[in-house]
């Protein structure tokens, strides 16, 4: 059983593809092009879902007025004062 | 490959090109040090992401359909404008189809294995021009693009709309060198000004960042949170700029033949063929540069932001025309662009209410469509290629071929499939994050654990040190 080159005591100049599964281009462009699409349908699905839940938590002003606070902190104690002050 | 000679030419092209892709990533690292030195803190991952996963998207969709079409559509928009006159018919291309064996590991090929050799390394080459189309459009729409409908616009950009600009103008056989006369060396219009117009179609949609603009429609000026980072991303950039220059020639191509000489005559060559030296882009890339930055400190009054962008667009302003300018003529050409695209940037910015986070538009899409015009005054009469044949015969460089590509490049492939993409995904709710999230902080909605973690370990940390008696 070979997936591809055999030997390579031969003429190189006869030895083309070197990769294995040869003829099976076509098939991995598809399943490429594939892959790229559903990976924008994942990625847009979990944003959209994310978005909406952290939309739905900041509907609560004041959660809103501490995660400012807590976003632009520039320390961790800073951090920790935010999140104690209601986040 | 058989002869020792025919080799050695061939695997220093190779060895070459993937010199440039080094250099060039350094590109991609410095849009990134860049942008999250402009955004504010509570953005900084999010805006590190967005322009990271840029990588695998453009590369992925470039190796599926990229190099396809910048082989397959020279004519134009197949089976829309014009007939397959070209070496290259639309479906007889052997090397830049996802299924060619050319696009993997392979040893020899028709001839004497040169496309073995050159397709992987060329397509890289053109690969980071692919993100860095896409990267100058992320810059300019931070801290309020869904980063889900930038991927849709950065693979738009990254993977056709620029690569069709390129087959049309970009390309010896380009629909537009023969026509036209379109002649754009170092890419102000093949990949700056395209990325400009892109930028300014999605910022029309997409609009202003909460608190951009006083009630009255004064802008206000968002400071960046780390200037420096700032600053030394430019410098990566400028540095990665040297590879994008000479990832645009070819090293080492005999062109005897193609001037009509008996012998050979070996030269380096810009993409149309015509004879250039890698001395001569080395003088002009370092002068255009030099003229940026002092007009810039000049009219910016030193400010280091604009100071840098200047420097970064005075080389865009003159590289269209710097295979053949003189060094003084590049220096002046690049210091003469840097008021107008500075000025328009504000002007802009106060009358439609644009917010360019970065100045990108500017300082790219502004300062290329400068600098393909530019080129069609400073060259006019020059034959726009090694052997431009069009329908009236060899085409030269004119101002107003010049001209309507920089149209073509900015509004047609840059501005308006931007508007119509942006359109479409702003109508199906997925353009622009939601208000409230803006406020609070991108970061503290991707990363909200994080934050969370950070303040329980400080304060686990503090309980324990008491413990041990040691504060």
């Amino acid at each position: 059983m070979s997936t591809g080159i055999e030997t390579w005591n031969t003429n190189l100049l006869e030895v083309s593809e070197v990769y294995p599964f040869v003829g099976t281009e076509g098939i991995l462009a598809f399943v490429g092009i594939a892959s790229w699409i559903i990976w924008h349908i994942i990625q847009i699905r979990s944003e959209n879902k994310a978005l909406a839940e952290e939309e739905a938590f900041f509907q609560d002003k004041a959660k809103l007025a501490a995660a400012r606070k807590l976003s632009n902190a520039e320390t961790v104690s800073e951090t920790a004062r935010a999140h104690a002050s209601g986040l | 490959m058989e002869d020792q000679l025919g080799a050695l030419t061939t695997i220093f092209t190779e060895v070459y090109y993937w010199i440039t892709v080094v250099f060039m990533f350094l590109i991609h690292v410095g849009f990134c040090m860049y942008e999250v030195g402009a955004s504010r803190r509570k953005n900084m991952m999010h805006t590190l992401m967005k322009n990271t996963m840029v990588i695998p998207l453009v590369t992925v969709t470039f190796f599926y359909f990229g190099w396809y079409i910048y082989f397959g559509w020279n004519n134009g928009i197949p089976g829309i404008i014009g007939a397959d006159a070209t070496p290259y018919g639309l479906t007889d291309i052997n090397w830049a189809a996802p299924w060619s064996p050319l696009m993997g590991n392979t040893l020899s090929s028709e001839g004497d294995g040169y496309w073995s050799h050159i397709n992987g390394v060329f397509w890289a080459a053109f690969l980071l021009f692919s993100w860095t189309a896409a990267s100058i459009v992320s810059g300019a729409v931070i801290e309020r693009i869904r980063s889900g409908a930038f991927w849709i616009l950065a693979v738009v950009i990254g993977s056709f709309t620029w690569i069709i600009d390129a087959s049309w103008g970009w390309h010896p056989d380009g629909w537009m060198v023969r026509e036209l006369g379109y002649h754009d060396a170092y890419a102000s219009g093949v990949i700056h000004a395209i990325a400009g117009g892109f930028a300014l179609g999605v910022l029309v949609v997409l609009g202003p960042r909460i608190g951009k603009f006083a009630a009255d429609g004064t802008p206000r000026n968002i400071v960046p949170h780390n200037p420096w980072l700032v600053t030394v991303g430019l410098f990566l950039i400028y540095t990665g700029f040297w590879g994008f220059y000479v990832a645009c020639n070819i090293p080492i191509l005999d062109i005897g033949a193609m001037a009509g000489m008996d012998g050979s005559f070996f030269a380096t060559t810009n993409i149309y063929l015509t004879p250039t030296t890698t001395s001569a882009i080395t003088f002009n890339f370092l002068m255009s540069i030099s003229g940026g930055l002092m007009m810039g400190y000049i009219v910016s009054k030193g400010d280091a932001f604009w100071t840098y962008s200047s420097g970064l667009g005075g080389i865009i302003a003159a590289s269209a025309g710097n295979d053949l300018y003189h060094p003084i003529q590049a220096m002046l050409i690049a210091a003469a662009a840097v008021p107008i695209f500075y000025h328009l940037h504000f002007w802009v910015e106060r009358k439609f209410k644009i917010d360019d986070a970065v100045g990108a538009v500017a300082v790219h899409g502004y300062a290329g469509v400068i600098g393909v015009v530019a080129a069609g005054f400073m060259l006019w009469g020059y034959p726009s290629s090694m052997y431009a044949e069009g329908t009236w015969g060899q085409a030269i460089i004119t101002p107003w071929g010049q001209a309507a590509g920089a149209f073509i490049m900015f509004f047609v492939l840059g501005f308006a499939p931007a508007w119509i993409v942006s359109k479409i995904l702003n109508a199906m709710g997925m353009l622009r994050i939601p208000e409230r999230v803006e406020v609070a902080g991108l970061d503290l909605s991707e990363f909200h654990g994080r934050y969370l973690d950070e303040a329980e370990v400080d304060a686990a940390e503090e309980q324990e040190a008491r413990n041990r008696g040691l504060i």
